[in-house]
């Protein structure tokens, strides 16, 4: 049995649940966005950051990343981000 | 850095490397702020921080000592120096604003900044005026008043800076509402070496004697060339008789200042003056007083309000020389050349012969010299309907 976990699947942003919203701003290397409906965070360090959402979650890969939490749910990551992926956790329910 | 965590106070809170993401989770289930660096720090108002200890106590982490401004007055507690000095920097900012503290002038072509400031200070407005002593429209108006060479003149004040911007009153179209035509005529008696006309037709030719105030280049065109009146341009030259004597006495009192003595140093802000050294006691008569000021200039362009005044008092005495006749030919060669230089130099000398003498009392040394001078003067005149 697949324990419940985030699997990595590149989604689309529409496939993304209502309330998960993602800002991003870019500034030369560095980038930042802010990252609406947040429920938690799975992993954070300066390489890489999991971002968990009520369905899912958000993983960010890079250096020197930084998080900013927001009063609401909001969650800002920030720092030369080189890849974004979406993670879904329906299959961990076994759909 | 918020400015409200330096100067409320604010500690640094290290989140553990295990449990950075759960401490990190834990915030966010509170609903706290936080702005967490890649090493696992941020920073807290100190009044927000038991919040915060609360919401991590399940995990490892640690909390700084108070830091930010509160943490200084608590530091230096007890150096009353400081916080005076403090003090005193937040009154003098909050005055300090009140008074013009420079003055920059623009738009001027033919008046000197020197010029201006100076008509400015007769109005009573200068660096360290305060802004509400007079009103600045009263200042124009005072100043275009008194002065015949400013058409037009705007004083605004940006920030302690006050900028002045004027238009010269321009004498050609002040002419040209007269009906702009002129004559060029002879300023001195001489005879005419050489003529250069632009406009207008020549009167005279090389060779011409003429006498002050005679016709040289007519602003009135005859019928013959069409007729009319213009504004005559030309240059007119003559040789022109100049001497230059110099004499030195063969027994010459001179004055001779002694060395320079401090008598008093103060520190200028804005109108006023801060003694910062000064030497009693009466100054002697025979002394000359000295008084030297200089203004602080930023970046070589910018003056400010402060300066520093220098008094010193030297002593004057005089000395006796008598001169040998050697002694008194290079002297007054000397001076002669000083003076040449001071009254030839800006005209072409054509022929310069130099003579001297001895005297009764002394020596005397002349120069007779040739030079070719500008001699034309402009003459406005008015058409008669």
């Amino acid at each position: 049995m697949i324990k419940k976990s985030l699997f990595r699947r590149e989604v689309g942003l529409e496939e993304i649940i209502p309330g998960f919203r993602i800002e991003a701003d870019f500034r030369g290397k560095s980038a930042s966005l802010v990252i609406s409906g947040a429920k938690g965070i799975k992993e954070f360090s300066s390489n890489a950051v999991i971002v968990k959402a009520k369905r899912g979650g958000i993983s960010i890969e890079g250096d020197a990343l930084s998080i900013s939490v927001f009063e609401g749910g909001s969650v800002g990551v920030s720092g030369e981000i080189d890849r974004i992926s979406f993670l879904d956790a329906r299959r961990g329910r076994g759909r | 850095m918020r400015v409200d965590h330096y100067v409320l106070g604010y500690r640094k809170i290290t989140l553990g490397d295990e449990d950075r993401a759960a401490c990190v989770s834990a915030l966010l289930k509170r609903g706290l702020s936080a702005k967490i660096s890649n090493n696992g720090v941020f920073a807290v108002a100190s009044y927000r921080t038991k919040k915060y200890k609360s919401a991590l106590k399940r995990y490892d982490f640690s909390v700084s000592e108070i830091k930010g401004l509160p943490a200084f007055f608590l530091k230096y507690r007890y150096r009353y120096g400081i916080i005076v000095g403090i003090m005193l920097a937040f009154v003098y900012i909050f005055f300090s604003s009140s008074f013009v503290w420079d003055v920059r002038i623009e738009g001027n072509e033919t008046i000197s900044d020197a010029a201006l400031r100076e008509e400015l200070a007769m109005s009573g407005f200068d660096v360290g005026t305060a802004w509400r002593e007079k009103e600045l429209s009263e200042i124009e108006t005072d100043v275009l008043q008194r002065s015949d060479s400013i058409g037009w003149i705007s004083i605004v004040r940006r920030g302690g800076v006050a900028i002045v911007t004027l238009r010269e009153k321009n004498t050609f179209s002040e002419s040209e509402e007269n009906g702009g035509f002129s004559n060029i005529v002879a300023s001195r008696d001489c005879v005419i070496e050489k003529i250069t006309v632009r406009r207008g037709i020549a009167m005279v030719k090389a060779g011409d004697t003429v006498k002050a105030g005679e016709l040289l280049i007519s602003g009135v065109i005859p019928e013959e060339l069409g007729g009319g009146f213009v504004r005559a341009d030309g240059d007119v030259y003559a040789l022109i008789h100049e001497t230059s004597e110099v004499t030195v006495p063969k027994i010459e009192r001179s004055p001779k200042y002694g060395e320079p003595e401090k008598r008093e140093v103060s520190l200028k802000i804005f109108n006023f003056s801060l003694k910062l050294f000064k030497k009693y006691g009466k100054v002697a008569n025979d002394c000359v007083i000295i008084e030297d000021e200089e203004d602080f200039v930023l970046f070589g362009k910018y003056r400010i309000p402060f300066g520093i005044r220098r008094v010193y008092a030297s002593k004057r005495s005089f000395q006796t020389r008598e001169y040998t006749e050697g002694q008194m030919v290079s002297v007054a060669a000397a001076r002669l050349k000083n003076e040449r230089a001071r009254r030839f130099s800006s005209y072409d000398v054509v022929r310069m012969q130099t003579v001297g003498e001895f005297t009764a009392d002394g020596y005397k040394l002349m120069t007779n010299a040739t030079v070719l001078k500008s001699i034309g003067e402009e003459r406005y005149f008015v058409r008669q309907e």
